[in-house]
């Protein structure tokens, strides 16, 4: 991909409307500092380039668990609850949590991707633990969950920049006709019907983690038609409508209308509540990175970042791993009774090059997002409903952005300082292209970008940034693309290679926390029943 | 000629009319009017004669000049008071803005009489000339001092008065351009100015009340003796008729004459109510009010009082009209000021640290970090912190007004797992005034209070436990921080009465 210019930058991807609407202006005045940083980019080259060291060491245990994002911290969470204890977790970055990973600051830490958790329903028991022994929730005698009001997402969760003024909510309500209106009263009926609507063996239609969901033949027929495709033949014509539904596949999947298969894009509203409900939600300062913290904490020093696993070989028992340590240059072979493989599916098929794996990871196909953290040393202008947790641009291709302080009294530096975390995903068709295009991106096209962005709805936006960091994710969401979710490759895909198991959200379709836990879970409760440890299942 | 004579009349009221409302804006705004009127009106005369000095490098097309100028006047003028009042409080520097503005409409206000008299000579005698103008200059300024006061603020407004002017300006300008017609060739474009600048004017006026109250002349009827914008709220001090009063963001804290009533009624049920004495928490009430009356029970020992904002409690302390009304509270030994978010401090407080008494006294919650004091999750650490025995007392705002806000708070305290007593007093500046009284038990309402208090007495206590049907209790939901209810609720009742 040849090199893009700035203008071009914009149009490119915060849309043709802005991009004029900047001609004229000059480049936004990057008058502050900052970092650009990515997912372990240079190792992972090493790792594409087939490096294979001689190992110095060679060692034991029996789980050696690759990969410590969601998935992976969550088998290992599994395994110590089930009491066994013998398992190390390698991890490529420098630090544990993938996409939930987050960061900290002078002002307030900050998420770098996933940020929230819905309250999960009942049935979602391993979450529901998981928030039980975090002090997220509780469980009255009678058995009702009931979630803590402090880390409950605070109102107001949601604002909407029209035109010239915030709005509160995420549905363009200014200037929507009666039509609109009632298309949208309509689409919400038939989301409240398919959330109580169960199958001939009382399975919801649609469920999270999805494993409890129906997999009825009228259901994964949705999966075949895009979202665009179900609105249409559904006769929905609202544009405020379709961008109402565009902007949560783009939040959620990272893809278009086009490019969602009509399962995953109303799985997303009909999955987490009962006849449509109030949609509570969980969030930190960190974002989802609060969960990884309480994870982390209980695998202490198993948890061994900036461990490159190069390569995973199948034994007659057991498996090996190749483990590569940059900062030292050492490489490690440990030989393992079980390995569970938490790492996105692409990844998994270069490190152990089976067949079925290569087959099925060509169909696994990931979307890319840009992230930039905002330290802001005060809050910029803003017209119309105040300042919410999650605050969306109409018309803008970025998913706005989420305020770090929202759930927190007290801040570092000055009153009015807060962290804004801006999010772009790159919903283009072509994963490849856009990858590579974020590979080539400085930081200071990225921070013109994210101002460009933000300047529309606060016009002093540049002069209340204190630094701007930038984090690109190559590999941010599986996409749901129509097929996908239902098709073979993915159904296939966790089943395990001998004692090679398999744990990602990848494997879900959907990149959710509660699919990676799942997973995870799933994958150590595999391993949990061939070693003969009896323990009720969390699943 | 006596056309030209009577434009000049206008032109010269208009002029004087400015410098007025500027020092009437500056010391409405900035208070200490004696030092504002002086500063503004040497400012004017001295820009004027910036002005006067100036006009020597106006050589060809006079006329045209000077409708340029009047043009400039009407907009400059005419809006220099909507400007200033918008901008006071949303500038750092409001002083260097106000006096660069007070300059630059002096300077083309000096303008315009030496270039009237070089438009004249050739039409007057020069004594003629001198006498005529400068005579009706120094009547315009007559016109302009006595219908100013008397007319223009009364009847228009500051901020409509300024616009008037500024379109009497800009139909001096049109006027000429016919009065002076043989000095201007091709005038057309000059009045299609002029139309174009009334028009501007005239918007302005119908948009004045607008402006207005966005502008703070809504919010006081009374001159501001103090204002002052901290990191957190906008402090304002106004005082008249015998009594000051504290306004934060606009929203009236207390009145002098009557505040005694609200803080009586607020800080003696809960104090007679709890079982010790000793160790008192208020939150809010930086004002250092509630404190003044805690400190009349002997047996406090420590009063802790967290307010979030530092500017708040260093006024209690330095202004002196405030000291003299909290009789220096927050200055006894026996108090420790914190400034701290409430919320963030309770949370962080040690497990073991309780109180005897409570007084939440903060401002209305009439956005969203002030509603998130009211929730559940702030009233369930409260509820950690107090000790056996110990009370609460919660403002509550108007229970008339905001009916469903009033039992809403209620709601949330006893979802909190406090038992509640409701109760209200009359406060004339604010109305019919809510309280809550809470304990960690049931129990009945005090019946004591101590000797000396103006209001309260202990026949008058059982009334104020009291509700009639116009203020019994609704249905309410319970606030919290992830609803936060209250905010809408409050919303939704006051905006009914405003």
């Amino acid at each position: 991909m040849t090199p893009l210019g700035r203008r071009e930058l914009l149009t490119l991807f915060l849309g043709a409307p802005l991009a004029s609407a900047c001609r004229g202006l000059s480049a936004p005045a990057i008058r502050f500092e900052g970092s650009i940083a990515g997912a372990a980019d240079a190792v992972g080259h090493r790792l594409r380039a087939g490096f294979r060291p001689r190992p110095d060491a060679e060692s034991r245990c029996a789980v050696a668990i690759v990969g410590a994002g969601i998935a992976g911290l969550s088998a290992a969470w599994r395994l110590s609850r089930a009491g066994v204890e013998d398992w190390r977790i390698l991890e490529l970055d420098s630090a544990p949590g993938g996409t939930a990973r987050g960061g900290d600051g002078p002002v307030s830490p900050y998420p770098w991707g996933a940020h929230y958790l819905p309250c999960p329903l009942p049935h979602a028991r391993a979450t529901v633990e998981l928030l039980l022994e975090m002090g997220a929730a509780t469980r009255d005698p009678a058995g009702r969950l009931s979630f803590d009001e402090a880390q409950l997402c605070r109102a107001p969760q949601e604002r909407l920049f029209v035109a010239d003024r915030w709005y509160e909510g995420l549905y363009p309500h200014p200037g929507a006709s009666a039509a609109d209106l009632g298309e949208l009263a309509r689409f919400r009926a038939e989301a409240a019907r398919l959330s109580r609507l169960r199958d001939g063996r009382g399975r919801r239609a649609f469920a999270v983690p999805m494993e409890h969901g129906s997999d009825d033949s009228d259901l994964a027929a949705l999966d075949r038609i895009s979202m665009a495709d179900w609105m249409a033949a559904q006769g929905y014509r609202s544009q405020r409508l379709r961008w109402t539904l565009e902007y949560a596949c783009r939040d959620d999947y990272g893809t278009t209308l086009e490019g969602t298969s009509a399962w995953a894009g109303l799985h997303y509203f009909a999955s987490r509540t009962e006849g449509g409900g109030p949609d509570d939600l969980l969030t930190w300062p960190e974002g989802n990175a609060r969960i990884v913290r309480h994870l982390a904490r209980g695998a202490g020093r198993r948890l061994e970042t900036g461990a490159a696993v190069l390569l995973v070989e199948r034994l007659p028992r057991g498996a090996a791993v190749l483990a590569w340590r940059p900062d030292t240059g050492r490489a490690e072979r440990i030989v393992a009774d079980h390995v569970v493989l938490a790492v996105p599916r692409k990844l998994a098929a270069r490190m152990l090059p089976d067949p079925r794996l290569v087959a099925e990871a060509r169909e696994f196909r990931a979307g890319a997002w840009l992230v930039a953290n905002l330290t802001l040393r005060r809050r910029p202008r803003s017209r119309g409903f105040p300042e919410a947790w999650d605050n969306v641009l109409h018309g803008s291709r970025s998913l706005g952005y989420v305020v770090a302080t929202h759930q927190s009294d007290r801040h570092g530096g000055p009153p009015g300082a807060t962290v804004w975390t801006w999010y772009l995903s790159l919903v283009e068709e072509d994963e490849a292209a856009a990858h590579r295009w974020l590979e080539a991106l400085s930081w200071r096209e990225a921070a013109e970008i994210a101002i460009a962005d933000l300047r529309r709805a606060h016009p002093d936006i540049a002069e209340c940034v204190e630094r701007l960091d930038v984090w690109r994710w190559g590999h941010a969401m599986i996409r749901p693309r129509p097929g996908f979710v239902f098709g073979r490759a993915r159904r296939q895909a966790s089943r395990p290679l001998g004692d090679v198991h398999f744990a990602h959200t990848d494997l879900s379709g959907l990149a959710l926390f509660e699919e990676a836990q799942h997973h995870g879970i799933r994958a150590a409760e595999e391993i949990l029943a061939r070693r003969g440890v009896r323990t009720p299942s969390l699943l | 000629m006596a056309a030209l004579l009577a434009a000049v009349l206008l032109v010269s009221a208009c002029g004087l009319a400015y410098e007025l409302a500027a020092g009437a804006l500056a010391s409405y705004v900035l208070g200490d009017s004696v030092t504002q009127f002086s500063l503004v009106i040497g400012i004017y005369l001295s820009a004027m004669g910036l002005g006067a000095f100036l006009s020597r490098w106006l050589d060809r097309d006079l006329a045209r000049r000077f409708v340029e100028v009047e043009l400039s006047v009407a907009l400059l003028g005419g809006y220099s008071v909507p400007v200033l009042f918008l901008a006071f409080g949303r500038v750092a520097h409001f002083r260097p803005l106000l006096w660069a503005v007070v300059a630059l409409v002096g300077t083309l206000v000096g303008l315009e009489i030496p270039l009237f008299l070089r438009l004249l000579r050739r039409r007057l005698a020069f004594k003629e000339l001198v006498a005529q103008v400068l005579s009706l200059d120094y009547l315009g300024a007559l016109v302009a001092s006595i219908l100013f006061p008397l007319l223009f603020v009364p009847r228009l407004g500051l901020v409509r008065t300024s616009l008037v002017l500024g379109a009497v300006n800009a139909l001096v300008g049109l006027w000429s351009t016919w009065l002076l017609a043989d000095d201007i060739r091709r005038p057309g474009l000059l009045r299609v100015r002029c139309l174009a600048v009334l028009g501007l004017l005239l918007a302005g006026v119908l948009a004045a009340d607008r402006i207005t109250s966005m502008s703070e002349e809504a919010l006081f009827t009374d001159p501001i003796v103090h204002a002052r914008q901290s990191a957190y709220q906008r402090i304002v001090l106004t005082a008249g008729r015998g009594s000051f009063q504290l306004f934060l963001d606009g929203n009236l804290q207390f009145s002098s004459a009557d505040e005694y009533r609200y803080h009586e009624a607020l800080v003696h049920p809960a104090m007679a109510a709890a079982a010790r004495r000793r160790e008192v928490l208020v939150l809010g009430g930086g004002d250092g009010l509630a404190v003044r009356e805690l400190l009349r029970w002997p047996e406090v020992a420590q009063v802790t009082l967290v307010d979030l904002d530092p500017a708040m409690t260093s006024l209690a302390v330095q202004v002196p009209l405030l000291r003299e009304l909290n009789r220096g509270s927050l200055l006894d030994p026996r108090v420790k000021v914190v400034n701290e978010d409430a919320l963030a401090w309770l949370a962080e407080l040690p497990p073991g640290r309780l109180f005897d008494v409570a007084v939440v006294d903060f401002p209305d919650p009439n956005n969203y970090s002030l509603g998130k004091l009211y929730t559940t999750r702030f009233y369930r650490l409260l509820r950690a912190h107090l000790a056996p025995g110990g009370a609460a007392a919660v403002q509550a705002t108007s229970p008339l007004i905001a009916r469903t806000s009033f039992w809403c708070i209620a709601a949330t305290l006893e979802a909190a797992g406090f038992a509640v007593r409701p109760y209200h007093a009359a406060v004339p500046s604010f109305g019919e005034w809510g309280f809550l009284l809470a304990r960690l038990e049931p129990f009945a309402p005090p019946a004591e209070v101590p000797p000396g208090l103006r209001f309260l007495s202990p026949a008058l206590l059982p009334g104020l436990f009291a509700f009639g049907p116009d203020m019994a209790r609704v249905p309410a939901e319970v606030n919290r921080l992830d609803n936060q209810i209250l905010v809408q609720y409050y919303e939704a009742e006051w905006r009914r009465v405003e």
